[in-house]
């Protein structure tokens, strides 16, 4: 090989390592640039009394989740407290809700009416916690059995902010149709509000959903339809892990079956729901399983089955 | 061949004055950056020798009134195995380094870096010369504090113990003074009866006179007794207690040393402390907005309570 040719290769060999070193250096001045240019300090940051609101809310919400309401109590009120004294509204709003939640909870109706009313009158907050409010005014009105007023508030509470939570707003308009005995109006709204539940991804509006379909088809005699919804309704608690939910599933389950006459089914059913109410601690819950079993016991022709089952479970109902 | 394109004409030139710019660039920046690190500062050095060299590493930072002003140039060890170290100091504080002027290892806050913290002379005494010795105190570490209040708090508690211990003579002392207590009322109470029978009949006066006379003088003598008895109990209960309290003035007397030589040290210790978790939390917050950590974490809000349709 000439000299000359050599030289020509040792040439473009020099000339892509050089290639190579300048397009490193292109890169690493690029995520310089991408780290410097982007490093800059995010949206203004919570100030320190607003942090503290906030922290007692979630903690609050940890207590709330766990069962403790007492403890739910105190933190929300010293959050409200907070909100207050530094007149964040939205804030004041949220701690009243969540107080008249945990109130509704604890069935302290009352208390739980006055805070949602407050609600009504702090100025400049959004539609979405006003609509959160109006729908809790509802079920509290529904609580106390005035039908026509809640069916007005849920209507409120939907023209206020549909959003994702319209399916529960459906829901209860199912639930207020249904106590007013108004089958049809009462399946198209949980038909609704499953579509809508379904869609959103609201997992345990659509259980609900479809736990209020079963009740409706029980209502109009289709055992299958009713059995079906039961069943999915129950496959959607079971994941979201609500003990309650899963053994009203499941005492819905019992209730079809002893309509039916399977009474081995009702009692498999109701045995099934009386083990989760009372391990999961619902004494109020595992007393219906009992006087459910006890009755389908009654009607198998087991009388002293039944009795015992009753004698046995009767101090849940100073428990509860 | 001369060149036509007007691009490359005086090409050298350009070239020539460009490199000449980076390179007067470079050097100013080197320039600038000596000047800074204090490379072109006149400095001295000065030197102490300790047993161990253990917290001491080179480049370690030397500070004057919390300023530093050098750093331990090189660590040595000597013929005799100890320690030397050489500081080297910036020539412009030489004039507060004088012969009283101490050198001490400290820690700047709990978790602080260490420093030679060289205390500031008295104006009159002599400058430490370049090349010369600057004393070395050893400063105390907390556990050493700690080691010395520990025998004080034994005491403490022993003297404690004793105090409490039912069967000693303070507990005995503070009963018998009960009873005597006791007694002195049950006295009391007779003389008031006394008294107020005293207009009913002159003769029942005078005959309980002379009974009370005898239940006082009985009762004067148990008194004597008590006293007697308490006396010759209080008197080596009150050895002991002016031992106890000999030794509690002791103790209390180390126990106020050990303050008195760690007191200083220690608010200046938690103050560091205090400012350096603030510093680290005002660390972390910031890191926190920083890009991309930021992305990641998400904005604490108000949570709000929904309503269950079922419930």
């Amino acid at each position: 090989m000439s000299k000359k040719k050599l030289s020509a290769i040792s040439y473009r060999l020099a000339d892509s390592h050089r290639t190579n070193i300048l397009f490193l250096f292109a890169l690493c001045s690029l995520l310089f640039a991408l780290c410097i240019g982007c490093g800059g300090p995010s949206a203004p940051t919570l100030s320190s009394i607003h942090a503290r609101a906030i922290e007692y809310n979630q903690n609050a919400t940890k207590a709330a989740e766990k069962g403790d309401y007492e403890k739910a109590l105190d933190y929300y009120m010293e959050a409200l407290r907070i909100n207050q004294s530094v007149e964040n509204t939205e804030g004041t709003a949220i701690g009243l809700i969540n107080l008249a939640v945990i109130y509704q909870k604890q069935g302290n109706i009352s208390e739980a009416q006055k805070l949602i009313d407050m609600v009504f009158l702090i100025p400049d907050i959004s539609e979405d916690i006003k609509a959160e409010a109006a729908f809790e005014k509802a079920r509290l009105l529904l609580k106390e059995k005035e039908l026509s007023k809640a069916k007005e508030w849920v209507n409120k509470s939907m023209a206020l902010n549909k959003g994702i939570r319209e399916g529960s707003r459906w829901n209860l308009l199912g639930r207020i149709a249904l106590m007013e005995d108004n089958y049809a109006e009462a399946l198209t709204a949980a038909n609704t509000a499953l579509k809508l539940n379904s869609g959103n991804k609201q997992r345990v509006e659509e259980a609900n959903s479809m736990r209020l379909i079963a009740e409706i088809k029980a209502l109009t005699d289709k055992l299958e339809e009713s059995r079906e919804a039961y069943m999915k309704a129950l496959d959607i608690d079971k994941e979201s892990g609500d003990s309650k939910k899963i053994a009203s599933d499941l005492k819905g389950l019992g209730d079809l079956s002893l309509k039916y006459g399977r009474l081995q089914d009702a009692v498999t059913f109701y045995i099934r729901a009386y083990t989760v109410s009372r391990t999961a601690g619902d004494m109020e819950g595992a007393l219906k399983a009992a006087v459910s079993l006890a009755d389908a016991y009654r009607k198998s022709g087991d009388d002293k089955k039944a009795e015992e089952i009753l004698k046995t479970n009767m101090p849940l109902d100073k428990k509860k | 061949m001369k060149e036509t394109d007007p691009r490359f004409v005086s090409l050298q030139k350009k070239v020539i004055l460009f490199f000449a710019v980076a390179v007067i660039g470079i050097i100013g920046t080197l320039i600038f950056l000596g000047v800074e690190r204090g490379a072109f500062t006149p400095k001295y050095r000065i030197h102490f020798t300790v047993e161990k060299g253990t917290g001491f590493f080179e480049g370690m930072p030397v500070k004057l009134s919390g300023f530093k002003i050098g750093k331990i140039q090189t660590l040595s060890l000597d013929e005799n195995a100890r320690v030397k170290m050489l500081l080297l100091l910036d020539k412009k504080y030489q004039k507060w380094i004088r012969q009283d002027s101490r050198a001490m290892l400290t820690k700047e806050g709990l978790i602080g870096e260490d420093v030679i913290d060289v205390t500031v002379g008295t104006q009159g005494k002599p400058v430490i010369e370049d090349g010369a010795v600057i004393p070395y105190e050893k400063s105390r570490g907390l556990d050493e504090l700690v080691e010395e209040a520990r025998p004080v708090i034994g005491e403490i508690k022993d003297i404690i113990s004793y105090i409490n211990d039912p069967d000693a003579d303070i507990k005995q002392t503070l009963a018998n003074l009960k009873i005597l207590s006791i007694e002195l009322l049950i006295t009391k109470e007779n003389i008031d009866k006394l008294l107020k029978n005293t207009d009913v009949n002159i003769t029942e006066v005078a005959s309980s006179v002379s009974k009370a006379v005898k239940n006082i003088d009985s009762t004067v003598t148990d008194i004597d007794k008590t006293i007697l008895n308490i006396e010759g109990k209080v008197s080596p209960a009150m050895d002991k207690l002016n031992k106890t309290m000999g030794n509690a003035e002791e103790a209390t007397s180390s126990l106020k040393d050990a303050i008195e030589k760690s007191a200083p040290r220690l608010p200046r210790l938690l103050n560091m402390g205090e400012d350096t978790l603030n510093e680290t939390s005002g660390v972390i917050r910031s890191l926190k907005q920083v890009w991309p950590i930021s992305s990641y974490i998400e904005e604490p809000k108000d949570s709000l309570l929904r309503g269950d349709s079922y419930e």
